[in-house]
């Protein structure tokens, strides 16, 4: 049979083939109102005096701030030079100390230098893009807030070094200032693209990460820029979260649609990092980390034509570049990379029959570790599950011996009944031990969807049905030796969670609802700890803080599923 | 810095810092210029109509949609995504609407499962049509209307990744729903 890709992209074009062209659309006259442009607009949009002196040093010109009009569309250059400056001003306020310090010691007089000579960096590399393009429109907003970030470099820098006749409180003061100008800045200032690269922060200021020293080809924006973490609250507002992957009880990562955030507690604190030369939003199309320090990211350079591949092994302080298994995707490809990490083994795919997978981390590719496996497992790498001519076949890859393959039976209590198997996943716990799970479709006239789970005790020569499990639309499966969770996000507002502590004797579902959800998708660092990312849309009556409008969330559990709560605050 | 919730804060010279989005361009636009701006997308518009209502009129679905763009213009912002996502998500909110007012649910499910065809296309078709919610409005959207993920994100209110996967799911249960009927096929 013909890849069921293919199959869909002939369907889809040959159905747009038989369509009519649309009728011509409309405003009628009775609806079309004048535009809304207001003195709202002209007041609120009015720069300080200030900005207007360094607005004439540029030579740029305010968007809506002469004729109460917006007067003119940025043009691209200057919207890309525009958005490397906000990017880096919010950069620098989301490191800036949000205590209220009280009795500046030693250490906070310290802290207060570092930052003055750190902001007073990021004022210049920001000065410097908006240089790049005279004479266009910026958003007022980037230039006030530069003037911030301009004076409180200053003022910290006086504060931090004992400046006879300035109040330390005047740091407080100054950082509150430029969080306040700085607001939500990178969102509607779009983030950084390429160009932004051209006035990397000097790396004589950029704090260095403690343990680890920088590649050599360290790059540029995420050194120093993000080396303290933040709450996220702290952090600029993203429009939406794009993935995230839950990597042990106290690693995660979550991306956003303007950053790469990372947590080494929990999500109490988070670290923004970032290779900066990639294309905006998405940044990356792929990401993994192996561990809490080692972690890679494919994206499309600024260009959307070549792909880039970026790895870490300081947990995403820095990042250095390596060289992808492909130079570019086609948009179909593209939607369909993968980056995988399993048992010391890098894996990048673009589809069942296009893996790649590197044994040192990504300096060299090899599809050679793919043959022999069946085209169809995509679940895992070395050992999966899949449909094949005779069945269900578990297929484990045993190092030192032949590959094991045999059916996974349909379970007893199923012969009879119209059901397509779904296999899932084939996890070894150990060389002899193992467990595969398969999602035993439709049923006839009861419709339930099942999933069967399956042991093996002899390495996968041989599969029994281990238990029944009543769980629809299984989207992931958590193993170790005694613990198994499995996560179905079948119902459109909610989530269930099967856990068995037992080895699959004893079950038990929580089921995990979200008034308004329309979207989960779960991460597991092991069965007891999991991460899901929720989109809702809810009303007025939102659950769990949430304000009404849509918003994205990350939510945690650290007890398979029974009790959730919120640790990224919703929008 | 969660500007969101006090949107006025007023700095230390005393000058009102507001952050909103600016409005730029469109809001400005006169009714033949937003015409001329959204005419290019019209053809999508129409094809995600016509997947996502199938039993409405597509072109009414456009036109409420281009009414509720221009309604909502304001609002535009150029640097979240581009034109294209903005109106497919304004389009696919009304097929939705349009859906829930005609009650077409039920005709479309009785009409879909009429008798398999050995015909592929139509094949194709069924087994899209018998995917859970999410899946076959991913599959609808990337490969019948033939938008970008980006796009389909918007569409679908979700994240690139989230349409991602689930294509990947729907790919997987389209895989094995089609491998079954091949074997019926093969049996007759």
């Amino acid at each position: 049979m013909k890849d069921v890709d293919e199959l869909l992209e002939q369907a889809g074009a040959a159905w747009r083939a038989t369509r009519p062209e649309p009728r011509a659309v409309s405003v009628p006259e009775q609806i079309a109102q004048p535009a809304f442009i207001s003195s709202f607009l002209h007041t609120r949009f009015l720069a300080p005096f200030g900005s207007l002196l360094l607005a004439s040093l540029l030579g740029v010109t305010f968007v809506g701030s002469s004729s109460g009009k917006p007067s003119a569309t940025p043009d691209a250059d200057q919207s890309s030079a525009a958005a490397c400056a906000a990017f880096d001003i919010w950069t620098a306020a989301a490191t800036l100390d949000t205590q209220h310090e009280e009795g500046f010691g030693p250490s906070q007089l310290a802290r207060a230098r570092d930052e003055g000579a750190y902001l007073k960096a990021v004022a210049l590399a920001a000065t410097a893009h908006l240089q790049e393009a005279p004479g266009h429109v910026v958003d007022p907003r980037i230039v006030a807030a530069l003037d911030a970030v301009t004076a409180a470099a200053k003022t910290l820098a006086e504060v931090g070094a004992g400046a006879p006749g300035v109040d330390p409180d005047s740091a407080n003061v100054a950082r509150a200032d430029v969080r306040a100008a700085v607001g939500d800045l990178a969102v509607h200032g779009g983030g950084a693209t390429a160009d932004c690269a051209l006035t990397a922060v000097p790396s004589s200021i950029a704090e260095q990460p403690p343990t680890a020293p920088p590649p050599a080809t360290a790059l540029p924006l995420a050194d120093g820029v993000a080396s303290r973490s933040v709450q996220w609250s702290d952090l600029p507002t993203p429009g939406v979260l794009r993935d995230l992957q839950y990597v042990t009880p106290s690693f995660g990562w979550v991306k956003t649609n303007i950053d790469l955030r990372l947590t080494a507690d929990g999500g109490k604190t988070w670290l923004v990092s970032r290779p900066r030369d990639l294309q905006r939003d998405p940044f990356a199309d792929a990401i993994v980390f192996a561990d809490p320090t080692h972690g890679w990211l494919m994206g499309l350079d600024a260009s959307g034509s070549t792909l880039k591949g970026y790895r870490t092994v300081d947990g995403g302080r820095h990042w250095s570049e390596f060289a992808p298994p492909w130079q570019s995707l086609t948009p179909s490809l593209q939607a369909q990379l993968k980056l995988r990490y399993e048992e010391g083994i890098l894996i990048a795919s673009t589809g069942p029959s296009a893996v790649y997978a590197s044994t040192d981390g990504g300096d060299h590719w090899t599809d050679d570790l793919a043959a022999g496996v069946p085209t169809s497992i995509d679940v895992t790498f070395r050992h999966g599950a899949a449909n094949g001519s005779d069945g269900v076949v578990a297929f484990v890859h045993r190092p030192g011996a032949s590959d094991a393959r045999a059916e996974l039976p349909e379970p007893a209590s199923f012969r009879g009944t119209q059901r397509w198997p779904w296999p899932l996943a084939a996890r070894m716990l150990d060389s002899e031990r193992g467990v595969a799970v398969v999602n035993w479709m439709g049923g006839g006239a009861s419709n339930v969807p099942t999933a069967a789970v399956y042991r093996t005790n002899d390495g996968g020569a041989s599969w029994s049905t281990a238990s029944l499990v009543h769980i629809d639309a299984v989207s992931s499966v958590i193993f170790d030796a005694a613990n198994w969770t499995i996560v179905g996000d079948g119902a459109e507002s909610g989530m269930e969670v099967a856990t068995s502590s037992d080895a699959g004797e004893v079950w038990r579902t929580h089921h995990m609802s979200f008034l308004g959800a329309v979207q989960m998708w779960a991460s597991w660092a092991d069965p007891a700890n999991g991460w899901v990312m929720v989109t809702v849309t809810c009303g007025s009556a939102c659950e769990h803080g949430v304000e009404p409008g849509k918003s994205d969330v990350v939510m945690a559990t650290h007890d398979r599923g029974a009790t959730w709560s919120v640790i990224t605050p919703p929008e | 810095m969660r500007p969101n919730r006090s949107p006025r804060s007023v700095g230390k010279n005393g000058v009102e810092f507001v952050t909103t989005t600016p409005v730029v361009g469109l809001a400005s636009a006169s009714r033949e210029e937003f015409e001329a701006w959204l005419a290019p997308h019209v053809r999508r518009m129409s094809l995600l109509a016509s997947r996502l209502a199938p039993l409405a009129d597509s072109d009414d679905i456009v036109q409420e949609a281009c009414i509720r763009a221009w309604q909502k213009r304001a609002q535009f912002d150029p640097e979240r995504g581009g034109a294209s996502p903005w109106l497919l998500a304004i389009t696919a909110d009304q097929a939705r609407k349009a859906n829930r007012r005609r009650h077409h649910i039920g005709a479309l499910v009785e009409m879909r499962a009429s008798v398999r065809n050995h015909d592929l296309q139509l094949d194709v078709e069924h087994a899209v049509a018998a995917l859970p919610a999410r899946q076959r409005l991913a599959v609808e959207c990337f490969y019948f209307v033939g938008l970008s993920i980006a796009e389909s994100a918007a569409v679908m209110a979700c994240s690139e990744g989230t349409v991602k996967s689930t294509l990947w799911d729907a790919r997987r249960r389209l895989r094995a729903a089609l491998q079954a009927w091949e074997t019926l096929e093969t049996e007759r």
